[in-house]
């Protein structure tokens, strides 16, 4: 475990590519999906990854991540919108007025897919 | 995609030479992309699994309580020790000390204290060396008591049945939205320290219906550990679900 969980993700992550490949130092991109909802902050991710990838024999690797939104759906009406902030969640549904709305989706971290050079 | 290799790369292809000559000539190198598709704590998730065979197989359930520095986490665990005796067992995660785990052993439950030197979390790799150490036929309730922190425990299942958010009157009635990974992916929300109501203005209602935007399926109990209301109810609760 190391300080701060956005170090220990980058970590738990170089290492999940580490076992794919026969050669780290041959990755030049890891993709990631990250969840709005998922708890892990997109800039300490970046600053993590950046931090671990040199010391375990990473070289030139860059770390993209894709933000997955969640949507927030009305109770009464099911209308459907993707959330921005969560201040949204306290308006009313810009369809039916109503309050009653939930935030679904958006808690993934998926290592997506890296690139090789060969 | 690039001609020469059909790799899905977007290349700067320049045309060298004249007449049947010609060809493209490639200005990146050969890059092949891997498709993966894989959860980043997949390996977390498998040993929570694991921990989670471990603890049916001994008719074990278990809590995991996340919460603020200070919000009356132990001081609950305390009462819920003096009722369970040896019948429940707690994981104290900190970051330094084993203060917490003493106040439960006197309390009357076993303990076994996590020092995560540092780290915001638990992780399952850390409780399923604490789960060897409180192997007991007596125990039917497993409370992991995680590092105070409202965000990063979110992330990290841990083997358990439930996950508990605690929110304590002065921290104020409007955290939920501002920490909605955790509130979110809780079965219970504990709204502790209710014998202060008169003195703050926190609005049990407002909080409530923040987590319902976030979290369909969760129970609220209200309580204080101080006075001892509303801690019975929680004791019921957690006693039905643990068949005692």
């Amino acid at each position: 475990m190391v300080d701060m969980h956005e170090l220990s993700i980058a970590s738990e992550l170089l290492q999940q590519v580490a076992s794919k490949v026969e050669m780290v130092a041959s990755v030049r991109e890891v993709h990631l999906r990250l969840g709005k909802m998922s708890g892990i902050n997109a800039d300490s991710l970046l600053f993590g990854f950046e931090a671990l990838a040199p010391t375990m024999g990473y070289e030139n690797v860059k770390l993209h991540i894709e933000e997955m939104r969640s949507l927030i759906r009305c109770r009464m009406c099911n209308y459907e919108d993707t959330l921005d902030d969560f201040d949204q969640i306290r308006m009313p549904c810009p369809q039916c007025g109503n309050f009653d709305r939930s935030v679904n989706g958006g808690m993934e971290c998926t290592l997506d897919h890296i690139i090789l050079e060969d | 995609m690039c001609e020469t290799c059909g790799c899905n790369e977007p290349t700067v292809a320049e045309t060298h030479g004249e007449g049947s000559h010609a060809h493209k000539h490639h200005h990146h190198s050969h890059e092949h992309t891997v498709q993966l598709d894989i959860p980043v704590l997949q390996k977390n998730n498998r040993i929570a699994q694991e921990n989670r065979a471990f603890l049916a197989e001994r008719g074990i359930y278990a809590v995991n309580i996340i919460s603020s520095p200070g919000s009356g986490k132990t001081t609950l665990l305390e009462a819920l020790a003096s009722h369970f005796g040896s019948k429940m067992a707690v994981i104290e995660g900190d970051v330094q000390t084993r203060r917490d785990s003493e106040r439960i052993i006197r309390a009357g439950s076993r303990a076994v204290q996590i020092e995560t030197g540092g780290a915001c979390h638990l992780d399952a790799h850390s409780v399923a060396h604490a789960l060897e150490d409180l192997d007991s036929e007596e125990c039917k309730i497993l409370v992991i008591e995680n590092v105070g922190n409202l965000v990063c425990p979110s992330s990290y299942d841990l083997g358990e049945n439930e996950k508990w958010a605690i929110l304590s009157l002065p921290e104020g009635d409007d955290k939920i939205l501002k920490y909605p990974s955790l509130f979110s992916r809780i079965q219970a929300l504990i709204i502790s320290k209710i014998d202060l109501a008169d003195r703050l203005e926190f609005n049990i209602r407002t909080a409530v219906n923040e987590c319902k935007s976030l979290n369909r399926n969760f129970e609220t109990y209200s309580l204080s550990a101080k006075s001892g209301e509303g801690v019975d109810t929680l004791i019921g609760y957690i006693s039905a679900k643990a068949g005692i």
